[in-house]
């Protein structure tokens, strides 16, 4: 079964294709997600690195190939069910619900679990956003762009998950938020969080990752190690503009 | 005396303030005719409120706005844009179920300087302005259809065609990548070049180094710092308040 030196990957995918009315977007997408990696997901606009997240987080269906989870099959899993086995999504845009108090958006991201731990995680996400603490009663749609972010990642994490999926967590913040954020981000991925960072601000995520995939058209165009996916030449051409 | 030296927009201690908060505090700069100048700031600086009240979606609280050295402060948005002042949303919003062309040419309808145009001449303008902004070849397409850096595309192509004499542009880069941005820095100077003032608002450095002949930082609604992109992002206080060492240290090597 199991052992040290081929740990069974968190998540696995193998041949996955997916698509909408409009047309197939995925072709036949494999990626390995390590426990505890840190995984950068590139690639230009249209790419399909956030139908991928969708697939994964069981928002849009698989057409085809096939999603494990910790070497169980998870492929076409309903949303709630991947919550429970792990699986969070900081989708793009924060999507927080803007009338609604920072504490009870953070509460949100708990909404499936029963156990006694959650003002613990509560604690534990405030101590990883202290610029929280004092806003919890605030609505969240009155909070920055960077404490809106927060309150996602926050979200997320109150699910208790083994694998964080963040989808564009630049977007629209000054680059000092940014970096703090991804810090907060590193921070939380020490701790045996994986996590699947989607970026348009390729540096940054390949400077946070240890692997990193390039999506192109649908397919997985390049992967390995982010240091080296970061100077290959037509990825510094394409993606980076150097 | 001479025109030339007359700014086109200008700004004194122009204040807006929501509760209790001044979200813009006293903000005093001038435009010159066919100048490109980028706003940049933390987030909640007063960056777009700051758009707000120069498009006169905003009442001001103080101060005055003046257009061609005349004060433009109270009047409607609708008024602001047909003296030439035309603007870009954060959150795009086109006509999804029409096409790229037929979104171009409701900017040519409605923001217009002139007397109301036909639809005839509107459509014209649009094909133009989809010519200029690099959208023409999907003119005929439903807006639906459309990736992102073509909807930040068609939102600019929107607001050219006003015809505007000074284009506000707000975040238009924002979710694109380096190769994506240098494109739409290209389909900015192109507008420039038809001889549009130019301010924008920007977190992408790349903008604002690439395009930029002067930046204006502001911070808790207030003018922190402005000059040339160059000086003015090796200032400290910047990288304190905005930038951050790490960006900071990525722009000297």
């Amino acid at each position: 079964m199991q052992n040290a030196s081929s740990p069974e990957p968190l998540l696995k995918v193998r041949g996955l294709t997916a698509g909408f009315d409009a047309g197939p977007v995925l072709f036949g997408i494999d990626l390995e997600v390590e426990p505890a990696a840190l995984v950068a997901l590139v690639g230009a606009n249209g790419a399909g690195k956030s139908t991928l997240l969708g697939v994964l987080s069981g928002l849009v269906p698989a057409a085809g190939g096939k999603i494990s989870l910790a070497g169980a099959d998870v492929t076409n899993e309903r949303a709630e069910s991947l919550v429970r086995k792990g699986v969070a999504h900081v989708p793009q845009g924060r999507r927080l619900f803007g009338t609604m108090s920072v504490e009870k958006n953070l509460l949100l991201g708990a909404y499936l679990r029963r156990d006694r731990e959650i003002r613990d995680d509560m604690t534990r996400v405030l101590d990883h956003f202290p610029a929280l603490k004092d806003k919890l009663p605030r609505e969240a749609g009155t909070l920055s762009g960077g404490e809106q972010q927060m309150v996602a990642i926050g979200r997320g994490m109150m699910a208790r998950p083994k694998l964080l999926m963040i989808d564009e967590l630049s977007l629209g913040l000054a680059p000092k938020v940014v970096d703090h954020l991804i810090e907060v981000v590193r921070e939380i991925n020490r701790e045996g969080t994986a996590l699947i960072l989607v970026e348009q601000d390729v540096l940054v995520a390949l400077d946070a990752a240890d692997r990193a995939y390039v999506l192109q058209n649908g397919k997985v165009a390049l992967s390995g190690p982010a240091g080296e996916v970061k100077n290959d030449p037509g990825v510094r051409k394409a993606y980076l503009g150097l | 005396m001479s025109a030339e030296t007359k700014p086109q927009l200008e700004l004194r201690q122009v204040t807006k303030r929501f509760g209790g908060v001044a979200a813009v505090d006293g903000v005093t700069f001038e435009v010159a005719k066919g100048d490109i100048v980028g706003i940049i700031g933390p987030n909640g600086a007063g960056k777009t409120t700051l758009l707000n009240c120069i498009s006169g979606l905003y009442r001001l609280d103080g101060g005055d706005i003046r257009w061609d050295g005349a004060s433009i402060s109270g009047m409607a948005p609708h008024r602001v844009a047909r003296l030439g002042i035309g603007r870009t949303f954060q959150i795009v919003r086109p006509f999804g179920s029409m096409t790229v062309r037929e979104n171009a040419a409701i900017g040519a309808l409605f923001g217009s300087a002139e007397a109301r145009r036909k639809p005839k001449e509107a459509f014209e303008i649009a094909d133009e302005v989809l010519e200029l902004v690099g959208l023409a070849a999907k003119a005929g397409h439903p807006v639906s259809t459309l990736t992102i850096p073509d909807r930040k595309r068609l939102e600019v192509a929107r607001a050219v065609a006003t015809k505007p004499h000074l284009l506000l542009l707000d975040e238009v880069m924002a979710g694109l990548n380096n190769v994506e941005i240098d494109q739409a820095l290209d389909m900015i100077r192109k507008v420039h070049a038809t001889g549009v003032t130019v301010l924008l608002i920007e977190h992408v450095m790349r903008v604002i180094i690439g395009v930029c002949r002067r930046a204006i930082v502001l911070d808790f609604g207030q003018v922190l710092a402005e000059g040339e992109p160059d000086v003015v992002l090796r200032d400290e206080r910047v990288i304190q308040a905005y930038l951050g060492e790490r960006y900071a240290k990525r722009l000297k090597s």
